[in-house]
């Protein structure tokens, strides 16, 4: 069982949403507690730093993510634990179901629009290091689930960085959330 | 079993490994309920495995607050819940890292933290939002790069600081690098540092009159000597003890004018014998070592050592270590080469600012001013990447929450600066009035009251945007900020430093801040500073404007803050603090019920308890004002040198500040001092109204001891009482809330 995936979104127009409207809208979220299987917790700002998760909403479950890692903006989410699937695709699939829900309210609530692509990484450099053998074996894992008709790319080659990889447009994932 | 456990067998010091391997033992055997919650927390804390605020399963939401239905109800200590978040401090010996260990913790701050690495005030680094089940793979980690989190929280010796400029500053008298990992290293585990009733934090200087190591507010000091000894130089250390910041700020006390360095390693094990013997153990609020300094006097202390160190049993790791002192010698990783006229916009303000000229001709020393301390993963790596092209592959994290790369050839600056600037990390000012320190506080302490990181972002944003025209002699100022009374964001020692506390209006809590001026923060922190009265939150940047331009405006020639603070008196700082001392009703201006980066209603509370107005509460105010009003006159009479009237007026600050809370329950008491102790005893003591959740009745002793006393006072008796009514006065305000709010429960 892979111990963190990550999947972020980023926004249409490469410009960090509005800080305190998104720790508003966070903070409203705790207050409602409306997300299914999710326990949020907190909000941790970083905005004074740069390249970096800037707002966190932390939850029990997972981290839901103001992200301008990579020096670009995005809504990104962390799973964290209590998995419920097995599997690696299993995984994926569980954290897109997940991701996918926190997008879609953060465009209602918060009127940002998302690019045509996503990023995917696996945050456990113990069960998936960010190795050449394993940048082949997991790109084929995500082929049939992210990119079917479009293009997959690692997103870093230097082993440092968590195995990851970005899914671009007219792939059956990305179709899907837009379908949203 | 675990893939690090396994994958990294071969790599982590194999006494190293058994001990996270019986911690992971614990931390299973605790979830079946097989090791007591008091226990476990002591094992954890001793693993540098921390709890975080709201780990007590509640959290107020800004409309109430909520209970954190987490999975199961296990506890990993008293009111401290399994499953939540807790902090992971990892111990840095002297802030030295390498670019492999700081990519590992990067890697960790991803992978089980939330992707921010925190410098600390004492070099640490900590993450936050940590399951406890991840620790031990973390510090497996951590332990395969030569890292150890042992002993980094709980009651034995913490993480040994020193000045980060070691080994190639321009006045040190020698290199205190060597000694202070001997100290580290000695001590881990040391069966003599087990029995502690508090934490002990050591610190390393190798100049009397820089900040430095500072020295004197530490538990245990060294300051480097040298001197002539049968016609030769011998090494060695002045060494102080009984220093420390917390609630009462204690300067520290000379142990001994010389200690060889082939015997300060046995004289530290004796120190730390007498602590563990005689120390407090029961009540926690007294149980530093500062108190046991204070209590038997310097005098009798050194001789209560000496006694020890001469029974103490030889031990060759005393002596041993001096074979490898040069170990820690550094040389450049390329000659050195220099550079002229050089027009990169922006780094002739970071080079004045950030760079230090070493002692080494043609090298230099940068610091990394971090905002609020945090870095990212993804800077981290890069910086990793910068280190090893320019360093020969170290850097230290500093008290002042900042990283210090050494031995830059000084022709390496410009191009160094672009590639700091690339990754967001050539922001000039270090060690400047924009460097502000702070303490996590109500972002993730479970003891923070206002939100000291967000006070400090928004005053580094205010004076950053201003930072070419301020006056050089502002420049040079230190701020600093905590949550609490603690003094973890080392408020005492600053120019101006400010600790959150809450004041009430109409009901409602108020964040504010008590300000603190005239710390002094060279000389090792020389002298500490006084509190003048509490600011709203809201109003402390505008409280930090009035005071640094009148200072430029009225300062006589080269007039530094501490003697413009000390002739202006308290009474004329007090005329400028007030035109901000005042709170708008709610209606008028909410925001001041709103701490800096935070979009909450502010509450002292976690645990929600409402807050709400009332006659009894008018009563209380009515009166708790003239306490105020006598503390502040005991720090004019104190400012006056006049120690007999300062002290008079700290006791009748405290006992009017206890008299306001007998009065609240429309308790006839008058005004004697003995039936104004006793009835404040029965009612507020004794059902234990008066605790703090954290600290118990620790404040209301200090009354009671000074009811007591009969001894004459000193000036240094008298300063802590002043600091102690101040707490008294606080302590009271907290317990009116607490009052209230459960009369509005009712």
């Amino acid at each position: 069982m892979l111990k963190r995936i990550k999947v972020k979104f980023p926004f249409a127009e490469d410009r960090a949403a509005q800080t305190t409207k998104v720790a508003t809208t966070f903070h409203r979220w705790i207050q409602n507690q409306t997300f299914e299987g999710h326990l949020l917790i907190d909000v941790a700002n970083y905005m004074h730093v740069p390249n970096s998760y800037n707002i966190i909403l932390v939850a029990h479950e997972a981290d839901i993510v103001l992200d301008s890692t990579d020096n670009h903006h995005g809504l990104a989410y962390v799973r964290k634990n209590t998995w419920t699937s097995d599997g690696v695709e299993g995984q994926i699939e569980e954290v897109m179901d997940y991701a996918k829900t926190f997008k879609t309210a953060f465009q209602n609530d918060l009127c940002m629009t998302f690019g045509d692509y996503l990023e995917l990484s696996f945050l456990d450099r113990g069960l998936a290091p960010n190795t050449p053998e394993n940048q082949r074996a997991y790109a084929d894992v995500l082929r049939p689930i992210l990119a079917k008709s479009g293009t997959l790319e690692l997103l870093h080659q230097d082993p440092r960085y968590a195995l990851g990889f970005r899914a671009t447009s007219h792939s059956r994932a990305v179709d899907r959330m837009n379908d949203e | 079993m675990s893939i690090w456990k396994d994958s990294l067998k071969n790599r982590i010091p194999k006494d190293w490994a058994e001990e996270i391997d019986l911690f992971e033992g614990q931390i299973k055997l605790r979830k079946q309920g097989g090791v007591d919650e008091k226990v476990f927390a002591e094992t954890r804390l001793r693993r540098g495995a921390y709890g975080q605020r709201y780990d007590n399963g509640q959290r107020y939401d800004g409309i109430k607050s909520q209970k954190l239905k987490f999975p199961t109800d296990l506890t990993k200590g008293p009111d401290t819940k399994w499953d939540a978040l807790g902090m992971q401090r990892i111990k840095l010996p002297f802030g030295s890292m390498t670019p492999k260990q700081l990519e590992v913790m990067a890697e960790l701050a991803e992978e089980y933290a939330d992707g921010i690495l925190h410098i600390t005030t004492r070099q640490d680094v900590q993450l936050h939002f940590i399951h406890i089940e991840d620790t031990p793979d973390l510090m497996r980690r951590l332990g395969a790069v030569g890292i150890t989190t042992r002993e980094a929280c709980g009651n034995s010796i913490r993480n040994v600081t020193a000045c980060p400029l070691a080994g190639v500053c321009h006045t040190e008298v020698f290199d205190v690098t060597p000694y202070a990992h001997a100290l580290f290293e000695f001590l881990l585990g040391h069966d003599d540092v087990q029995g502690f009733g508090r934490k002990v934090k050591p610190a390393f200087s190798g100049c009397e009159h820089e900040a430095c190591g500072l020295v004197k507010m530490h538990d245990i000091g060294y300051l480097a000597q040298v001197r002539e000894i049968d016609g030769g130089l011998k090494r060695g250390f002045r060494v102080y003890v009984g220093g420390g910041l917390g609630t009462i700020p204690h300067q520290a006390k000379v142990l001994t004018d010389f200690v060889g360095e082939d015997e300060f390693l046995a004289l530290t094990q004796a120190v730390c014998r007498i602590y563990a013997r005689l120390g407090e153990k029961r009540n926690r609020n007294r149980a530093r070592l500062k108190f046991l300094v204070a209590d038997v006097g310097i005098e009798e202390f050194t001789r209560l050592v000496n006694e020890e160190w001469q029974a103490l049993p030889y031990d060759p790791r005393w002596k041993a270590y001096l074979d490898s002192v040069d170990r820690f010698d550094e040389s450049p990783c390329h000659e050195t080469d220099t550079f002229e006229g050089v027009e990169v916009e922006g780094f002739a303000e970071w080079h004045e600012s950030n760079v230090y000229l070493q002692r080494q001709e043609g090298y230099a020393a940068v610091t990394l001013n971090l905002p609020l301390g945090d870095i990212s993963v993804n800077q981290s790596f890069t910086l990793a990447d910068i280190v090893r092209r320019f360093t020969p592959d170290t850097m230290r994290t500093t008290v002042e929450q900042n990283i210090v790369l050494r031995w830059v050839s000084v022709g390496d600056l410009p191009t160094l600066y672009q590639a700091l600037d690339d990754i967001g990390l050539a922001t000039p000012g270090a060690a400047s009035i924009v460097d502000i320190t702070s303490c996590p506080g109500t972002d993730t302490c479970k003891l923070g009251v206002s939100a000291s990181r967000g006070l400090a972002g928004e005053l580094r944003t205010q004076l950053a945007a201003r930072n070419g025209n301020l006056d050089q002699a502002i420049k040079d100022l230190r701020v600093k900020v905590s949550g609490c009374f603690n003094s973890c964001g080392h408020h005492h020692v600053a120019d101006i430093g400010f600790f959150g506390n809450s004041r009430r209006r109409e009901g409602r809590a108020v964040p504010h801040f008590q300000v603190v001026l005239g710390g002094q923060w060279k000389e090792n922190a020389g002298s500490y500073g006084l509190a003048v009265g509490a600011v709203p939150s809201k109003n402390a940047p505008k409280v930090l404007d009035a005071l640094t331009e009148r200072y430029a405006r009225e300062r006589r020639n080269d007039e530094n803050f501490q003697a413009w603070i000390a002739r202006l008196g308290k009474i004329e700082i007090k005329k400028t603090l007030e035109p901000y001392t005042h709170v708008p009703l709610f209606e008028q201006d909410p925001s001041f019920f709103i701490d800096w980066g935070d979009v909450r209603n502010f509450t002292m509370s976690d645990l929600g308890i409402g807050e709400c107005a009332g006659e009894v509460v008018s009563l209380f105010s009515l009166n708790i004002s003239q306490a105020e009003g006598l503390a502040f006159d005991a720090l004019v009479a104190l400012d006056e040198g006049n120690v007999k009237d300062a002290d008079e007026k700290a006791y009748r600050a405290m006992l009017q500040a206890a008299k306001s809370l007998v009065l609240s329950k429309s308790l006839d008491v008058g005004n004697d001092p003995d039936a104004i102790v006793s009835e404040f005893r029965k009612h507020f003591f004794d059902t234990e109204l008066f605790f703090d959740k954290f600290a118990k009745g620790k404040f209301a002793h200090y009354l009671f001891d000074r009811h007591k006393t009969t001894v004459k006072p000193t000036i240094d008796s008298c300063r802590h009482l002043v600091h102690e009514a101040n707490l008294f006065i606080e302590a009271a305000h907290t317990c009116d809330a607490r009052m209230a709010a459960e009369e509005e429960a009712v």
